[in-house]
C-alpha cells in the first residue's frame, strides 16, 4: 500500500500549531532564512524550475506568476503585494483549513518566501468568514512571527520588510477566484473583474500582486530548502511533488491524505481504508463541483493535472467525493447545480440566466424516464458551453464541467 | 460597543469595510446590520450608503434583518446533502418549528442555508454561531438544542 509523503502536512499533529517555537524547533524558517540570504532571482528560478503548479485547482505554474510579478513594473508607490487565497470554498475541499488550523507559520513562512522573491512589502491572507478556528489560529501564528521578528521591518537584519494582515470574506464562493477576491479584498462586492489584465500587473489596488492558495504557498519553504530537483523527483512529469486529497463520502477512513502526484484514486480509496463496509465503487466527483464524475475506469489513472485532463476529469483542489451503488448520481447533480445557482453572482446574464435553466433542464432529465433523455442532456451541454464561452469568471465555466464528465461516463446511467 | 466605537478601531479605508461589518454585526443584540450602521459606515468611508448597502446585500454571511441570539449555519453542500443533511434538516426544523431562512419567536435561533463548510469528513455538518457540529442526526441535533436552551434558561434564571 502507498503511504503519505507529508510536505505541506509534515508538521500537522506533531506540533503546536499556535507555538512558533515549536514550528522552528521543527526546522521552521530555515528555508526563508536561505532565501534571504540569496539573490530573489535564484529564488525565482528555483521555484520556476521545480514545476510547482498553483493548488487551489487551476494548476497554473506557480512559478511563471512570481516571475510574472516580479518582472511588472513597480507603480510610482513602489507597492508590489502577496496575497494568500484562503477563501476555501469548493465542495469536498478542506485542505486549507486543515493546514491553517495545524501548522499556520507554514504558510507564512512561504508568504515569505515569495514576497523576497518578488520584493513586495505588504501582504494580506483572505480567510473565508466561516473558518472561525483558521482565523484564530493564523491571527495567533502572525502575532508570533511579529514577535519574532520575521514579519515587519528589516526582517531578521536584512533590508527586507514585510507586513502581513488578515482579511475575512463573509460568505461568497466565488469570492475564491482570484481576480473576484482582490474586488473582496478592496471591500466591495465579489463582481468578476474583467482579465487581462491579470494579478502579476494590475492586482490589489490595482498593483502588482502574486496570488497563491494556501497550500501552494506552504509548499515553498520546502522547494527552497531541499530544491527544485527534489521537488521534481516525486510526483509526475507534469504535475510534480505532491497533493493534499480531502477524501469522503462512502470510505472507511475519509479525510485528508497529502500524497505524490500520480497516486491512483485505487490507491488513494485503500489509503482511506477502502470502501465502506465493502460496497462497490460506483463513482466518484474529483476536484468539487467544479469537478468531474468518473467511474471505475478512472481507478487505475494517475491522478495529476494533465493525466486526469487526458481522460475528461479534473483534479481541481483535489477533492474526491465517493459514491457506493446505493448513491443516486442524479440527487448529486441536482445539488452540484443547485449550488452553481445560489453562488452565480448575477453579473453576467448567461451565468444567472444559465446556472437556474440547467437546474430546471436536470429535473426535466430526471422524469423523462425513457426516450429523449439522452436528447435532453446534449442540450443542457450546449446550455452550459454557451455559458462558459459567455462568462466573465471561471463560475460561468463550471457547469459544463460536471456535465460533461457524466455524460461521458455514466450516460447510460441517467 | 457602539457602531462609532467600532469604526473608530479601522482606518477609514474602504478595504477595511468588510472587517467593520463582521464586527457590527457581531456586536448588535439582533446579529444584524442596521440601516442607521449602513449610513455610519459610509460616511465614516467617505462613500454612499448605497455602495455599503450593496456590500452587505452581496455577502451571505452578513444580515439586515434581526436575527437569533444563535445563527445556524447548516451545511447543503453536495457530501452533506449525499449523506442525508436534508431528513437531519427536516427534523432540525420541527425541534425549532421553524423553517430555513427563519427566526425563532423567542429569538433564540435563525436557521440559515450555508455552502460547504469544509467538513466533508464529518457530514453532515453545521455551525451554531461560532461552533461546528458533526455527524449530525436526529438524536445529535435534540442534544444540541435542548443543551443551546438549557444552557440559556439558566442565564436568564440567575
Amino acid at each position: 500500500m502507498i503511504q503519505q509523503t507529508k510536505i505541506s502536512l509534515r508538521n500537522t499533529g506533531s506540533i503546536d500549531p499556535l507555538s512558533i517555537d515549536d514550528y522552528i524547533a521543527a526546522g521552521g524558517f530555515q528555508a526563508f532564512e536561505k532565501a534571504l540570504r540569496q539573490d530573489p532571482g535564484q529564488v525565482i528560478s528555483e521555484l520556476e524550475s521545480s514545476g510547482l503548479r498553483g493548488r487551489g485547482g487551476g494548476g497554473f505554474p506557480a512559478g511563471m506568476k512570481v516571475k510574472f510579478t516580479d518582472k511588472a513594473d513597480r507603480p510610482f508607490d513602489g507597492m508590489k503585494y502577496v496575497v494568500c487565497n484562503a477563501d476555501e470554498g469548493e465542495p469536498g475541499t478542506y485542505k486549507d483549513r486543515v493546514i491553517m488550523e495545524q501548522d499556520p507559520h507554514i504558510m507564512i513562512e512561504g508568504m515569505l518566501i515569495a514576497a523576497y522573491a518578488i520584493q513586495a512589502q505588504k501582504g494580506y491572507i483572505y480567510i473565508r468568514g466561516e473558518y472561525i478556528d483558521s482565523i484564530r489560529k493564523v491571527e495567533q501564528a502572525l502575532k508570533n512571527s511579529y514577535d519574532k521578528g520575521y514579519l515587519g521591518k528589516d526582517i531578521k537584519g536584512s533590508d527586507f520588510s514585510l507586513d502581513l494582515e488578515v482579511r475575512l470574506g463573509a460568505g461568497s464562493y466565488l469570492c475564491g477566484e482570484e481576480l473576484t477576491l482582490l474586488e473582496s479584498l478592496e471591500g466591495k462586492r465579489g463582481y468578476p473583474r474583467i482579465k487581462p489584465p491579470f494579478p502579476a500587473n494590475e492586482g490589489v489596488f490595482r498593483k502588482p500582486t502574486l496570488i497563491n492558495n494556501v497550500e501552494t504557498f506552504a509548499l515553498m519553504p520546502w522547494i527552497i530548502s531541499e530544491g527544485s530537483e527534489a521537488f521534481k523527483a516525486m510526483g509526475t512529469e507534469k504535475s510534480p511533488g505532491t497533493k493534499i486529497f480531502t477524501i469522503s463520502g462512502d470510505i472507511e477512513k475519509p479525510g485528508y491524505y497529502e500524497v505524490v502526484m500520480g497516486t491512483t484514486l485505487r490507491e488513494l480509496i485503500e489509503l482511506a481504508g477502502g470502501m465502506k463496509d465493502g460496497a462497490d465503487f460506483q463513482a466518484a466527483i474529483l476536484g468539487g463541483a467544479a469537478g468531474t464524475f468518473v467511474n471505475a475506469s478512472v481507478l487505475d489513472t494517475p491522478m495529476g493535472f494533465d493525466t486526469l485532463k487526458e481522460v475528461g476529469a479534473t483534479l481541481g483542489s483535489g477533492a474526491v467525493m465517493v459514491m457506493d451503488p446505493s448513491r443516486s448520481l442524479y440527487d448529486m447533480m441536482a445539488s452540484i447545480l443547485d449550488f452553481f445557482a445560489h453562488e452565480s453572482c448575477g453579473k453576467c446574464v448567461p451565468c444567472r440566466v444559465g446556472t437556474t435553466l440547467l437546474v430546471n433542464m436536470w429535473k426535466d432529465v430526471r422524469q423523462r424516464r425513457n426516450g429523449n433523455r439522452t436528447e435532453m442532456l446534449e442540450k443542457m451541454e450546449e446550455e452550459a458551453e454557451y455559458m462558459q464561452e459567455t462568462s466573465l469568471c471561471p463560475l460561468g465555466g463550471s457547469p459544463i464541467i460536471p456535465i460533461r464528465s457524466a455524460v461521458q461516463y455514466f450516460k447510460n446511467e441517467f | 460597543m457602539s457602531t462609532q466605537e467600532i469604526l473608530r478601531k479601522y482606518l477609514p479605508q474602504r478595504d477595511q469595510m468588510l472587517l467593520m461589518l463582521h464586527e457590527i454585526q457581531q456586536h448588535n443584540p439582533g446579529n444584524n446590520i442596521t440601516p442607521a450602521d449602513i449610513r455610519q459606515v459610509a460616511e465614516y468611508l467617505n462613500t454612499t450608503s448605497a455602495s455599503v448597502y450593496g456590500v452587505v446585500r452581496y455577502y451571505s454571511m452578513f444580515s439586515m434583518a434581526p436575527r437569533g441570539k444563535f445563527v445556524i449555519r447548516f451545511c447543503k453542500s453536495p457530501l452533506c446533502r449525499m449523506v442525508g443533511a436534508f431528513n437531519v434538516l427536516k427534523s432540525l426544523e420541527k425541534e425549532l418549528s421553524i423553517h430555513m431562512g427563519e427566526t425563532t419567536s423567542d429569538m433564540l435561533f435563525t436557521l440559515e442555508p450555508s455552502e460547504c463548510l469544509g467538513h466533508c469528513d464529518k457530514a453532515p455538518v453545521m455551525m451554531v454561531n461560532d461552533q461546528v457540529y458533526f455527524h449530525l442526526d436526529e438524536a445529535r441535533l435534540q442534544e444540541i438544542i435542548s443543551q443551546i436552551r438549557e444552557q440559556e434558561l439558566k442565564k436568564q434564571q440567575s
